[in-house]
């Protein structure tokens, strides 16, 4: 694997949240440094060596990986909000989030930045295709594209995708305050609501026995939709 | 027994005199209506209720409700705070190569 071009990886910072991920996180952040993109790796309070990995990986790419980590678990959307910051404190253009369980291909992530890249777009999603996933998970994710429609009047072909891609000022814009898996429908709602411009782009999905213990089942989904239904309430 | 609850609250400075003062008010009144809840009905059929009651129960649901709520929103602001420290901390702390060669 070799360094991609400088003006495709330039600027683009990678926000990779592990919780638990000892066996995928080196693998994930060393592949993704190796291609020349910079990666904040944010250790979500594990309990396993998830934390070590990623230093021993900033040691062979100390200028590409930067590593944060939450003193106890606070959940997805809190990972992904502290990577976020994190990546605007380095002064990134283009900020990406990629799971850390290996579901996605690091090839991929040219395809979400282009869209940003040739102004076309404020926020990309990388949509899996459903027919890839075992029925219970398609299933699952259909249930949670429907209720963030409902909900959220925004009717996108992956609502629960890790992979997305943001423009630093749509980054800005962005105000995420769900914990959980709740953000990834979260992040639909706020591009709604600030009328960012969306485009999503077929993307890769590598499922294996530790990827589908993870993401959206039905416990998850029924989670969510309790957490979609009082944040109507939230005053 | 309530009484002596918040009277040791009172002496240790936890409540003030005034918090004192109306917990023993909503004792009294309620070990009033208690006792002789027939004084509680001109009240209920004022609100409409055959009974005083009625009444109570009603008034005791909505009060839980509130309080469950009430509860709910705290609990979530204490979770947002939480995060925010956690974040604070995992910025702040944020593992630099000088730390690593540091520690070896």
């Amino acid at each position: 694997m070799s360094e991609q071009n400088s003006e495709i990886t330039k600027d683009v910072y990678l926000v990779v949240p592990a919780f638990n991920e000892e066996k995928t996180v080196s693998q994930i952040i060393e592949g993704i440094a190796e291609r020349g993109y910079k990666v904040i790796l944010v250790n979500d309070g594990s309990n396993d060596d998830t934390l070590n990995l990623a230093i021993e990986s900033k040691k062979k790419y100390p200028d590409h990986i930067f590593v944060v980590s939450h003193v106890i678990n606070r959940g997805l959307g809190a990972a992904l909000k502290t990577g976020m910051v994190v990546a605007h404190n380095k002064n990134a253009k283009y900020i990406v989030t990629f799971d850390a369980d290996g579901q996605h291909e690091i090839d991929d992530i040219p395809k979400v930045c282009k869209p940003l890249q040739d102004g076309e777009a404020d926020v990309v999603i990388g949509a899996r295709p459903f027919e890839d996933m075992p029925i219970s998970k398609s299933f699952a994710n259909l249930i949670m594209n429907a209720l963030t429609f409902i909900f959220y009047g925004r009717n996108v072909k992956d609502s629960q995708s890790g992979l997305r891609a943001f423009t630093a000022e749509a980054a800005d814009k962005i105000n995420i305050v769900s914990r959980g898996y709740g953000v990834s429908s979260e992040f639909i709602k706020e591009i709604s609501d600030k009328e960012l411009r969306l485009s999503e782009v077929t993307i890769t999905t590598i499922y294996t026995p530790e990827t589908q213990n993870k993401g959206t089942d039905a416990i998850v989904g029924l989670r969510i939709l309790t957490k979609m239904v009082l944040d109507l309430f939230r005053i | 027994m309530v009484i002596i609850f918040f009277y040791r609250r009172l002496r240790v400075k936890k409540i003030t005199p005034a918090t004192f003062a109306l917990w023993i008010l909503v004792c009294l009144v309620v070990n009033f209506f208690a006792f002789a809840p027939r004084f509680s009905d001109p009240l209920a059929g004022f609100f409409g209720f055959g009974r005083g009651l009625d009444l109570l129960l009603v008034l005791g649901y909505a009060l839980l409700v509130y309080a469950v709520y009430r509860l709910y929103v705290k609990i979530d602001e204490m979770n947002r705070n939480t995060t925010e420290l956690v974040r604070a901390l995992a910025i702040k702390d944020e593992i630099e190569f000088k730390d690593i060669e540091k520690e070896e």
